[in-house]
Formats: C-alpha cells, sequence, structure tokens
C-alpha cells in the first residue's frame, strides 16, 4: 500500500462518529494537561490506559495520540503566561513568550504559538506520511559518534541563547551540565553527588528544576517591588489580544523553518523536540530582519520553537510506527498500548496492521485542526488572566507550580527540590545570569556524556572516530566553524563596547 | 476586574482538580479499589506492561472482579516501590510485580531501609530466559562462535546492554569468568538503542527478553543465536541453549517475574493470590501470553519460592561484591 492509497484508507476509518469523538476527547484531555505542568501526556495515557484498552485498537490509539499532540498545544500556555515552562521543550517559549505577556501582547503570543503548531503539526504528520521510510533508516544510522557531535554543536547553540554574555551563558551552561551528572552512572552503576539520598539516584526531576529556576525565581524577584501597581498591561479589545495579520505574515518563515527542522531533529529518538526547539530559535533570529527583538519579546522567537516542537511529534512516531522504538517518555507509553492490544510493534507494524497505523496517521491530519479550533477562542480568555493583581496571580503561580512538581512523582522531595531551584533562579536573577542554558544543558548533559563515553568505548578512546564516520565528521566541523564565528563576532562586540566606554 | 478574579479562582480550582483526579486514579493507597499493584517501572516499561497484561488476562477469564488499578512507582530504581510496600505493612490488597533489580538496587545503596527480604511472598510466576541477538547478517551463528571469537581477539567485540548492574551486565561477567573470554560492555538506556547499534554493527550481540526482539527477527533485521540456560523457547523453538552449544550458564542469575505482598500481608489474603495466579496460568490467554513475551511458567510458591529467591539473592549478591558495588553489609 503506497502512502497516498493508505493515508486515504486511514481517513475512511477515522470518520467514524465513535473515532471523531474519542479524538476530540483526546485533544481536549491533552490540551488540559498541557497546561499544568507537571501531570503529563504519560500519566495521562496511563491512567486511561485500563479504559482505553477496552477500545478498539485505533480508537483508543487515536485518542492517545491525540493527549501528545494536544499536550503540546496546551505546553505553551504556562511558559508564556506565568514563565512555567512544563516540558523542556516549552523553554525557549519561555524566552521570549513571557517577555511578549509582560509587555501585555500574551494574546498574541498565544494566539502565534496555536498557529504555529497546527502550521508545523501538519508539516510533522505530511512528513510521517510520505518520509517514514526514509527518516527511519536515518534514525538507525544516528549512533553514539553521530550522538556525540550533534550534543557538542547542541550545547554551542544553547550559549548563543545566553543573550549578550557568553562568559554568562558558559556559567549557566556549566552548572546545568554538572546538575545533570547527578543521580546513578550508567556505566558503572555508581552514585554521584547524590549525598546518599535515595530520591536522587534517579537524577534531579525536570519539572522541579524548570518550574523552581524559572517561575518561582520569577515569582521571588518580582515581590521584592512592593507596589500596587498592575503587573501587565492587558488591551481591551479582542482584536488586540490575537495576532493580527502582520504578526502572521511575519512569524511565517519561522513557522515553516520550525516545522522542518522539528520534524529532522524529532526522528532522532533522546533530545528530539528540546534540540528542536532551540535549533529553531536559532535559525529563526539569524534568518530574522529584526533579529535584535530576540529575547525582549520577539513574535518570531515564539513561533519557531512552538513549531518545532509540535513537528517533533509527527517525526517521533517515526521510529515508533516504523520500527518499534520510542523517542520519549510518551513515546513508550504509546509503545505499550500497543503491546497490550497485542500488535507487536516493530518493523512489520506497517505491513501487518495497516489497518491501525493508517487511521492513526490520518486522525492526526484532524487532530491538529480541532486543536486550533479549539485553542484560538481561549486565547483571549487566557490572556485576560493577566489582568490578576499580583497578590493573587504569585500565589495562584506557586500553588500551580507545588502541585505540578508534587504531582510527576507524588514526592514530597521533589517540592524541596523546587524551592532549592526557585532560590538558584532568584540568585541567578540577581547576577544577571541566563536559565535558559542551564536548564537545557541540564536535559542535553546525560545524552551527550553517555554518547561521548559510548563513542569512546567503541574506539577504545581515539577520538579518531568522531571523524571516520560522515554524519558526526559534518557536525564537528559545524560546531567549529559556528565556535570562530561565535568568537569572532563576540570579540567585535566586546570591543565595540570597550570604545564606548573609552568615549 | 471581580469576574476576572472569579474566573482564576474557577481556573484554579479546575486545574487543582485535575491533579487531584491524578492522584486519585494512578491508585489511591488502597483506597481506591480492593487490590492494587506495584510496578517500580514508569508507565511502558517491561514491567508496567507485564503487569497490566498480566491483570487483563486474570479479567477476561473472570479470575478477578475488577480490573485492578496499578500504582507505578518509578522513583529510586524499585526502593521508591519497596518503600511504598513497607509504608503499608499488613495491607491485604497491595502487591506488587518484582524482577530482579528489586533484589539488586538495595544492595548497592548504603542503609537502605528496604529489602526484598521484608516482602511477603506470593508467587514466582515466570521466568525470563535472556536470548542472544545479532545482526541478521552477522557471521555468528551460534553464541559458542562469538565466544571462540571473543577468545582469539579478547576485549575486540561488543554487547549492547543496559546499565552495569541490569541482569545482561551481570550475566556477561559470568559468561566471561566461567568461559575465559573477553569482550566490551555497551550501556545504553534502553532496548531501542541495543536494538539501532546491531543494526548499525556498533555491537555485535545483545542479551535481552524474547520479545525485545521478536519483531526485528520476523522482519529479518536481526537473528537469535542462542537462548541463555537449558530450556528452548516456543517462541524460537530452533534456536538452541547455551547448554546445547556445551556453555555452561548455570551460575547466571535469572530474570523473573514474581509476585509479592505487602510486609506481614495476612496468611489467607496471600492464599487468595496464590489461588488466583495457578488458575491464571492455567488460562489459553495466559500460554499465548507466554508464548509471544518468551517467558516460561513457573509458578512456584511457599518453601521453594523462597529457596529460588535465596538462590538468586547469593548468585547477584557476589556479583555485586565483585564489582564493588554491594553497599548494604
Amino acid at each position: 500500500m503506497n502512502a497516498v492509497e493508505g493515508l486515504l484508507h486511514g481517513l475512511q476509518s477515522a470518520i467514524t462518529p465513535t473515532n471523531l469523538l474519542w479524538l476530540l476527547v483526546g485533544c481536549l484531555l491533552g490540551t488540559l494537561v498541557g497546561i499544568l505542568p507537571g501531570l503529563g501526556p504519560p500519566a495521562t495515557i496511563a491512567i486511561l490506559l485500563p479504559l482505553a484498552t477496552g477500545f478498539a485498537p485505533a480508537t483508543g490509539l487515536i485518542m492517545m495520540a491525540g493527549i501528545y499532540y494536544g499536550a503540546k498545544y496546551g505546553g505553551s500556555t504556562t511558559s508564556i503566561l506565568l514563565n512555567i515552562p512544563g516540558e523542556s521543550s516549552s523553554v525557549v517559549t519561555c524566552i521570549d513568550g513571557y517577555e511578549m505577556a509582560k509587555q501585555g501582547r500574551a494574546g498574541k503570543a498565544l494566539g502565534i504559538a496555536a498557529i504555529g503548531s497546527f502550521v508545523a503539526g501538519t508539516l510533522g504528520v505530511i512528513g510521517l506520511t510520505f518520509l517514514a521510510p526514509a527518516a527511519a533508516d536515518v534514525a538507525v544510522n544516528f549512533g553514539p559518534p553521530e550522538y556525540s557531535a550533534l550534543m557538542v554543536f547542541a550545547l554551542l547553540l544553547v550559549i548563543m541563547l545566553a543573550g549578550d554574555s557568553m562568559l554568562k551563558g558558559f556559567i549557566a551552561m556549566f552548572i546545568g551540565l554538572f546538575l545533570s551528572t547527578i543521580g546513578t552512572d550508567l556505566f558503572s552503576g555508581a552514585q554521584r553527588f547524590t549525598g546518599d539520598q535515595i530520591e536522587l539516584a534517579g537524577g534531579i526531576e525536570f519539572i522541579a528544576l524548570s518550574v523552581g529556576i524559572f517561575a518561582v525565581g520569577e515569582v521571588l524577584i518580582n515581590i521584592e517591588d512592593k507596589t500596587e501597581k498592575q503587573l501587565f498591561q492587558v488591551p481591551n479589545k479582542i482584536r488586540d489580544l490575537l495576532p493580527s495579520r502582520q504578526d502572521i505574515k511575519k512569524s511565517t518563515p519561522a513557522m515553516l523553518q520550525g516545522g522542518i527542522v522539528g520534524f529532522l531533529i524529532g526522528i532522532l529518538p533522546g533530545a528530539g523536540s528540546t534540540v528542536a526547539s532551540f535549533v529553531s530559535y536559532i535559525i529563526a533570529k539569524k534568518t530574522s530582519k529584526t533579529p535584535e527583538e530576540f529575547g525582549k519579546g520577539s513574535i518570531e522567537g515564539v513561533a519557531a520553537p512552538e513549531a518545532a516542537n509540535n513537528s517533533e511529534t509527527g517525526g517521533a512516531m517515526v521510529p515508533l510506527l516504523t520500527m518499534g522504538i520510542p523517542g520519549s517518555g510518551t513515546g513508550a507509553v504509546l509503545l505499550g498500548a500497543l503491546v497490550l492490544y497485542g500488535l507487536n510493534p516493530g518493523p512489520l507494524l506497517f505491513h501487518e496492521h495497516a489497518d491501525v497505523v493508517w487511521p492513526i496517521i490520518a486522525s492526526m491530519y484532524l487532530g491538529n485542526i480541532a486543536l486550533l479550533v479549539m485553542n484560538l477562542p481561549m486565547v483571549p480568555l487566557f490572556a485576560k488572566l493577566l489582568n490578576t493583581p499580583y497578590k493573587v496571580l504569585y500565589p495562584a503561580i506557586l500553588l500551580i507550580s507545588v502541585v505540578g512538581v508534587y504531582s510527576v512523582n507524588f514526592s514530597i522531595f521533589d517540592v524541596g527540590m523546587l524551592v532549592v531551584f526557585g532560590l538558584l533562579g532568584y540568585v541567578m536573577r540577581k547576577l544577571d545570569i541566563p536559565p535558559a542554558p542551564l536548564v537545557l544543558a541540564f536535559v542535553l548533559g546525560p545524552i551527550a556524556e553517555n554518547a561521548i563515553r559510548q563513542s569512546l568505548l567503541l574506539s577504545n578512546n581515539s577520538p579518531i572516530i568522531y571523524l571516520e564516520r560522515p554524519i558526526s565528521a559534518t557536525l564537528i566541523g559545524l560546531a567549529v566553524a559556528l565556535l570562530l564565528v561565535l568568537a569572532f563576532g563576540r570579540g567585535r562586540k566586546v570591543r565595540d563596547q570597550v570604545v564606548e566606554i573609552d568615549a | 476586574m471581580f469576574r476576572i478574579r472569579q474566573l482564576l479562582t474557577v481556573a484554579i480550582a479546575v486545574l487543582g482538580l485535575i491533579a487531584l483526579a491524578g492522584c486519585g486514579s494512578s491508585g489511591g493507597g488502597g483506597k481506591s479499589g480492593p487490590v492494587e499493584v506495584v510496578t517500580h517501572n514508569a508507565v511502558g516499561g517491561g514491567s508496567d506492561v507485564f503487569t497490566r497484561q498480566m491483570i487483563k488476562v486474570m479479567y477476561e477469564n473472570k479470575i478477578i472482579d475488577t480490573n485492578w488499578p496499578v500504582r507505578n512507582v518509578p522513583a529510586g530504581d524499585s526502593i521508591g516501590a519497596m518503600s511504598y510496600m513497607f509504608d503499608h505493612k499488613g495491607n491485604a490488597g497491595l502487591i506488587a510485580q518484582v524482577t530482579p533489580t528489586w533484589l539488586a538496587t538495595p544492595m548497592t545503596v548504603e542503609n537502605a531501609k528496604v529489602s526484598l527480604a521484608g516482602l511477603t511472598p506470593i508467587t514466582l510466576v515466570a521466568t525470563e530466559p535472556q536470548v542472544v541477538a545479532t545482526n541478521a547478517k552477522s557471521q555468528f551463528n551460534t553464541f559458542a562462535d562469538f565466544v571462540a571469537a571473543a577468545k582469539k581477539a579478547p576485549d575486540t567485540l561488543v554487547q549492547a546492554g543496559g546499565s552495569s548492574t541490569a541482569n545482561d551486565a551481570l550475566t556477561r561477567l559470568v559468561l566471561q569468568d566461567s568461559l575465559g573470554a573477553k569482550w566490551k560492555f555497551l550501556s545504553f538506556e534502553d532496548t531501542g538503542s541495543r536494538i539501532t547499534a546491531l543494526l548499525r554493527d556498533d555491537a555485535n550481540i545483545m542479551l535481552g527478553s524474547a520479545s525485545d526482539v521478536a519483531e526485528q527477527v520476523k522482519a529479518g533485521q536481526l537473528k537469535v543465536i542462542a537462548v541463555i540456560g537449558n530450556q528452548r523457547l516456543d517462541a524460537f523453538p530452533d534456536v538452541s541453549t547455551t547448554e546445547e552449544q556445551g556453555i555452561d550458564s548455570s551460575k547466571v542469575p535469572v530474570q523473573f517475574r514474581a509476585v509479592m505482598g505487602a510486609p506481614d500481608m495476612p496468611a489467607d489474603a496471600v492464599q487468595k493470590y496464590q489461588d488466583d495466579l495457578s488458575k491464571m496460568v492455567e488460562t489459553d490467554d495466559w500460554k499465548n501470553l507466554i508464548k509471544d513475551d518468551g517467558l516460561v511458567t513457573q509458578n512456584l510458591q511457599d518453601d521453594k519460592l523462597e529457596t529460588y529467591l535465596k538462590e538468586q539473592t547469593d548468585i547477584v549478591g557476589g556479583l555485586l561484591q565483585g564489582l564493588g558495588l554491594r553497599k548494604d553489609q
């Protein structure tokens, strides 16, 4: 069965009243859990598994997939409104999204996030429909040396997110890398920096770290100002709450680019959506006509990472459906669901169970449309929430943070970590150290460390292995070029600053 | 203004409720139903899926009348799950699906307050013999071929596997010792990466359960060259065992799947679970399940179970000692 035929067959069986109903339920649930940090898609799908295994496989999986990508639509909401990144791929959205909210442009940010998610989400599914077999080959050929090179490249890009001071970006990155080493070492089984706390044996919980540094840190720094004034200016007219035609036009290249980058990087199991979100952010910044707006509330700076984050879903489904290899936590749960349905996910899934796979893919087109229709009307409503005075808003942010972090593992220890990282976030803001490089380095650290150690084990500690394989050699070359540009560009900037001071 | 404030209150209440609903449905501390089953895996992990499959078989065959909820406690790689069991001493409605990780992890932690010995043994449902898989194009057709090649060129061949304390890693230690061969061990976090390492030829073999590789074998990408132990598997009836290939594997730690209860579980509750599980292993659904998953039914109870656990405790304990990871003594 070729892709077009499969898709048409799939569409036919996806458009039954039952399937449509559960698709909408999935998308709605996904949006809701996406908004709240903590209880993410894997936990939600888990709760629904006993119910869903009673459905026909296609119906259940259509709903579960809906939760997966629906959560990504919802994920941007707290990032933009409250500076709470609910997942690692939303960290980059906070940078410009929250700035826009502070300027009273939350509605525009939320609106462009929804539109960008739709455009790129659809691009991702198109990629999944037509490129799956070729894409699967890429995923197989990405071994430890390739991941090592990709991580070196990615960590360099992370520093570029730092804004003005490269040094402060480095500091943030190193703290993040250090924090990521806490826990049980995969290779030796040794406990590293855990202080014999069993709660740390599995490493620091990501949600506690990101919500602490972003949201709690932000609240702490703001309660220093004892003003009664309203925090945010929210326009009253509905039209001002949504992106204008010009906003959409300006963001279109970022959305398309984010969609393509997101799909391509999303294919790689492991770091997909996170890496995709900041790679597309930086591409958007470098190709923008107004790069100076980035970091200060650029609408493209929201469109690009949100687009990448959503098309990643299509990419991540490639290894799952073509090889039975999950690329993320949610992918693992979906894999479990496939097994529970007795579908034996693996290389033959497309052939043996085309009647299940194609309806899922077809439903993703429909789901993206449904999500856009569901999310856009919510935008003015959410944006108006920011009219709330700070004495209500701040306790609310803290409450959501605590509930969110607790609900991940039902662990009070994690809430303690939230406080610790809240204080760290506060200190970093005082010292003007950017939080994004820290949080992203924390996510990339273990992937980088494992890949580098795996590669060196394969090559008997010879670093030549990174240059022997074409993909990794190319990536290393790119990284070196980037480093040169970075050093040269920054040098000029520093010189300019010195000249200014002299004058 | 007032309306917005109301709206916000409502919004927070709703979000709070969603969170509470989450706590409730993923298991409410024995209150949400008569029985709750704990697993140390996150949803979708091997143990989690097996637990749900087991419950499904019992429910669909009317051995149990409710679909028992599963509680996932992934914290601390079984320590969290075991602590949860210890917090509910004497609870007749709390059981766990236990694997060798529950034996090994507490041994590697200083002053661990929990150990498998504190739980109430119920039934060792099945064992999951490891199979040895390679790329379908590999030159190795038996595990003996691989060992011979490893002897000729020590430390050049590569086994892809999990963490250094996982079953496949410990198995390698035992085999290297008894065979006098040496090969490298490449740790990956997940099974998928181990399979792609074989497909890329970065690694030569991997050890895993039959279900880990069955689909790739069917698709002609991988082949299975041995079953570790002395019993052939229904999933791969033509593949010979390591014993048949002349390799002693009696000291290899076995991947088992047991059901154990909260500490001090009342005897009548234990008996009820044992009866339910004994009925389960007789059903056709179970027989299909173990064929697909590459499991071997054991249904060990009481004395036999305790002897078996003691034997495995000694094997795993000795191996961890050798690695210098034993911290509980």
